[in-house]
């Protein structure tokens, strides 16, 4: 019998992973099953666990967080474990809720397939934690960016440390840094509210950053590797503010949502703010990575946290140390936190040293395709549902219609990769807006596109990388090449891009050769198949509600060969 | 309409009631191999995958509620169970919306759970209801009720006509907010009244579980002393257990506070507020320095299961016991007759599962029509807080008809038990 371990995250994102004799073979974010965006507890992904497999332990992640008592009156049970023992009556269970950004690294080493590596967490806040320095006194806060040295089994080793915490006093003590200003998540977490969005929504930022240019105006936002504590206010552990009020130059003029809609309103503050965060951000993630190199003088890097989804950031650090064998999580954010606890106590427990790079991230429960055709006929009045060929679909697409691909098990972390996606023809050069407007999302955040991986290099400057099969960069697409994929090229000249092969994907390869047959491009745009707002679609039937509230026409079913067209 | 009754303290269950008929009734322990297993999360989503629900009544797990404000929105079962059915029930039934509504004041708690149960099921149209066990819910600055009789009618509705109640200074800690102010006391304590009677000692149910302690057995199995009982005779040795509605004050001298008139209280005078309450926090133990005819000679475990180590003086204790309860019950039957001249009387609570009081109750009163609430220990306060979530969404009609049948678990289809089997079968 094989060893399960269950990971849970409770949280912002909140998910729960299955860790099988070592190997990741269920992760599923709570959010695609209870259709609440960012759900926190994995109620409903843990139960479909839980009667699909036995269970031999659960690990309960977390950030220690005094909201979150998951202690049961009568029993004095953990919330979590109470439900686990319910259907194993024998479960073991383990807590590690006091060390969130050891959570974050032991799910970007594991994932990495590295022998020994350093890892880099960086994010908003993760477990609030208390440091001794004398017997009396202590200092505390949450935890900001951190390095590791990590190898197998478990052996993970923080080296570095940075905390934030609403109030003063700033102590360093032997390579841990507390101070009242702004870690590096945290600063873009303030300009992303003070842009007028959650800050959570950090991607937003991101798009809206090539918008903006270097603005002498701005004063510096980071001082000795923190934010500017006359500009940022944190406010842990959640978000932060600018200082609009005592800094003249962000004043406000009006309310920052009237430019979500409204291209012509965006103002050249906004623009360049978003500019100069990005930029002095991804300045700051190098100094850490240089940091980590010297401080454990390894060559491999593993980054996780939220700040790792930063695929910008990424792709410029990718280039900037090309000597450096970095890994990028893909699934960065808290939700990987459930991988990262199940791993480490089974690689602890089992004393297990076999290496698992992840090859593969489409994760969530299987639904064989028969059960997918037996509900589909209960839209028979609303599609038709017709037997088509790849080629078929592709000339639909080349066609510029929008075709969303449903297939499989859906993919984990933020990204459709082709299972879940909603694909269109990069080459319009209306394209963005369409399909912005279709999804319902601002005007100017940019689309993603799927590559061939043997022909990514023609369209791409790979920056020394073989393939991205996860979606972690934002790539420079060569000048030549801007015009013809116009719709997913950003006006920095970027585009964020999958490569995709047969193996990892071959009904989505082979759409795309299709595609290349007709078009001459082996690129398909491809955007994750969800509304604004929305979580992405777990099951056919999300997909068809998706479908029919929103003027998308046609649904792709690969393993069925099946096009469904709306009536 | 689905409704899902939970309740999520010891006995834990669920109700799942569609259209005011009981489609499914879960025993959490049948399912988790627990006995008396808490916090019945394997039923909750065993349902919830089944069924939409379209709203949750949480019985009162005999925690915290004041008068005022019953239903305390701070305790974590509510919002626990809310989240994962909403989570499922989004997830599997699409319900976008999710309707819920844990508002349903349970004015009297638990008792009116217990009472609703067993009015609804015994089909009557009016009807007395008493309800007899351990602990139900507590009210702040008073104590825990104990006893509780009801007048209860159709269209549903129902009046305390008497509640005895046991003080408990648990109110003073427990990680409940303290109770630091003597106005608040003074203005709970305005509470009683002849209808609502305040006894420091212990009361009828519990003195059953302390004799069933000291004979060897947990709280939980007071059907073993009664299986006992009839062994035993009279015995002018064993003194008697109850005096009035509460336990023999020198039988059980850790509680022994006198009895205070509340009304009465110079609460001036008061310096430490926890002089008015008896300490439950640990069960009290017979006083067998006072009665050393009470003084057990042999370690219990050894006759349990040996016939010859038992004597006849734990037969007596447990005959007394018996036979002291029943004739309190009886009296609890005799005030409920009087009080609201009604000869239909409905019985609930965990005491009512003791089938001697019950025959003896029937006996004794040829004229009342009794119903004795075959689910009468807190496995049935799931159903009574669906059954009033249903009166109060539905208006309370009486369309639920009476109680037929209890095979009310799972069903296993053919194919499943074979499945079942096959492992164990010779092939």
């Amino acid at each position: 019998m094989a060893y399960n371990v269950l990971g849970i995250h409770p949280g912002h994102n909140g998910s729960s992973a299955l860790i099988s004799d070592g190997k990741l073979v269920y992760y599923l974010e709570e959010e695609r099953l209870s259709r609440s965006k960012r759900d926190g507890n994995p109620f409903r992904t843990m139960v479909d666990i839980l009667s699909k497999y036995k269970i031999d332990e659960i690990v309960i992640g977390g950030t220690n967080d005094n909201k979150e008592n998951q202690t049961l009156p009568w029993t004095g049970e953990n919330l979590f474990y109470s439900i686990a023992r319910k259907y194993n009556p024998d479960v073991k269970a383990t807590m590690l809720n006091t060390e969130h950004h050891l959570l974050h690294a032991s799910c970007t080493f594991f994932n990495s397939g590295f022998n020994k590596a350093a890892c880099i967490v960086i994010d908003g806040a993760g477990s609030y934690q208390q440091r001794y320095i004398t017997e009396k006194n202590t200092v505390d806060g949450y935890e900001g960016e951190s390095i590791w040295t990590a190898k197998y089994p478990g052996d993970f080793r923080s080296v570095y440390k940075t905390y934030g915490k609403n109030y003063p006093p700033r102590a360093t003590v032997a390579e841990h840094d507390y101070d009242d200003a702004c870690t590096i998540t945290k600063t873009y977490e303030a300009v992303t509210e003070y842009l007028g969005w959650h800050a959570i929504e950090a991607g937003k930022t991101m798009g809206l950053s090539p918008y903006g240019k270097q603005n002498k105006n701005i004063p510096p936002l980071f001082k000795n590797g923190r934010g500017n504590r006359d500009i940022f206010i944190p406010n842990y552990p959640a978000g932060a503010a600018v200082d609009f009020k005592n800094n003249e130059i962000f004043s406000r003029v009006r309310e920052p949502e009237v430019f979500h809609k409204n291209p012509s309103s965006l103002l050249e503050i906004e623009a360049d703010l978003a500019w100069q965060i990005q930029h002095d951000t991804q300045e700051e993630v190098s100094k850490l990575i240089e940091k980590a190199v010297d401080l454990t003088g390894l060559n491999k890097v593993c980054i996780a946290g939220g700040y790792g989804l930063n695929c910008v950031t990424n792709y410029y650090i990718k280039k900037k140390f090309p000597n450096v064998e970095i890994y990028h999580e893909a699934i960065s954010h808290d939700g990987g936190t459930s991988i990262g606890a199940a791993k480490i106590v089974y690689h602890q427990r089992k004393n297990d040293f076999e290496k698992r790079k992840q090859t593969s991230i489409y994760l969530g429960p299987k639904y064989p395709p028969k059960q997918v055709e037996e509900s589909i006929k209960s839209y028979n009045n609303m599609f038709k549902i017709y037997d088509i060929k790849p080629e078929n679909v592709a000339k639909l697409i080349s066609e510029n219609n929008i075709v969303t691909i449903f297939q499989g098990r859906s993919e984990a972390g933020p990204r459709a990769l082709g299972n879940r996606s909603i694909l269109y023809n990069p080459t319009d050069p209306n394209g963005k807006d369409f399909v912005n407007r279709v999804k319902k999302r601002e005007w100017f955040r940019p689309f993603a596109g799927t590559v061939l991986k043997e022909k990514a290099h023609e369209y791409f400057d790979m920056a020394g990388l073989e393939e991205s099969p996860f979606m972690m960069y934002a790539m420079d697409v060569w000048p030549d090449k801007q015009e013809i994929i116009k719709a997913i090229t950003h006006v920095d000249g970027t585009c964020r891009i999958q490569t995709v092969t047969e193996e990892q994907n071959p009904h989505y390869y082979k759409l795309i050769q299709e595609f290349e047959k007709i078009t001459g491009v082996p690129i398909l745009f491809n955007t994750s198949f969800n509304l604004a707002g929305d979580p992405l679609v777990e099951t056919i039937e999300d997909a068809i509600e998706t479908m029919l509230k929103s003027e998308m026409k046609y649904m792709y079913l690969p393993e069925l060969g099946y096009l469904m067209e709306k009536k | 309409m689905n409704i899902l009754g939970i309740n999520p303290s010891h006995h834990g269950s669920v109700c799942f009631l569609q259209n005011g008929e009981i489609k499914y009734f879960f025993q959490e322990e049948r399912y988790t191999r627990i006995k008396n297993d808490v916090v019945p999360f394997y039923s909750v989503i065993d349902i919830a995958l089944k069924y939409p629900i379209n709203r949750v009544a949480i019985a009162p797990p005999s925690l915290r509620y004041t008068v005022s404000n019953l239903y305390d929105s701070d305790i974590k079962y509510p919002s626990y169970f809310h989240n994962i059915i909403k989570n499922i029930n989004q997830s599997v039934h699409k319900i976008r919306s999710y309707e819920y509504s844990g508002e349903y004041d349970f004015s009297d708690s638990h008792h009116i759970c217990h009472a609703t149960h067993a009015f609804t099921n015994s089909g009557f149209d009016e009807a007395a209801c008493i309800v007899i066990d351990g602990m139900g819910s507590l009210i702040k600055g008073i104590g825990r009720e104990t006893e509780s009789i009801f007048h209860m009618e159709f269209p549903f509705k129902y009046k305390l006509v008497y509640k005895n109640m046991c003080g408990m200074n648990e109110q003073f800690s427990n990680g409940m907010e303290p109770i630091n102010s003597i106005e608040f006391l003074q203005s709970q304590h305005k509470l009683l009244n002849q209808n609502i009677h305040l006894t420091t000692q212990q009361t009828m149910g519990q003195v059953y579980e302390r004799i069933t302690e000291y004979l060897g057995w947990s709280n939980n199995e007071p059907g073993k002393t009664m299986g006992l009982a009839p062994y035993g005779k009279f015995d002018r040795n064993v003194p008697p257990f109850l005096i009035g509605r509460g336990s023999n004050p020198y039988i059980f001298p850790d509680l022994n506070l006198p009895n205070i008139d509340y009304s009465k209280i110079d609460y001036s005078k008061i310096k430490d507020l926890k002089e008015l309450f008896p300490d439950h926090s640990s069960n009290p133990k017979i006083h067998t320095g006072k009665y050393p005819s009470l003084k057990l000679d042999v370690d219990p475990k050894e006759w349990h299961h040996n016939e010859d180590k038992i004597t006849q003086k734990e037969k007596n204790i447990a005959w007394r016991v018996q036979h002291d309860t029943q004739e309190l019950a009886a009296l609890y039957v005799e005030q409920a007759i009087k009080e609201t001249g009604l000869k239909k009387i409905c019985c609930s609570g965990g005491y009512f599962l003791n089938c001697v009081a019950n025959y003896y109750l029937t006996k004794r009163f040829p004229d009342v029509d009794f119903y004795f609430e075959p689910v009468a220990n807190d496995n049935g306060i799931s159903i009574g807080a669906a059954y009033y979530a249903w009166y109060k969404e539905k208006g309370g009609n009486k369309v639920i008809p009476p109680l037929k049948s209890l095979y009310l678990g799972k069903g296993y289809s053919k194919d499943e038990l074979l499945k079942g089997i096959s492992k164990y079968v010779d092939k």
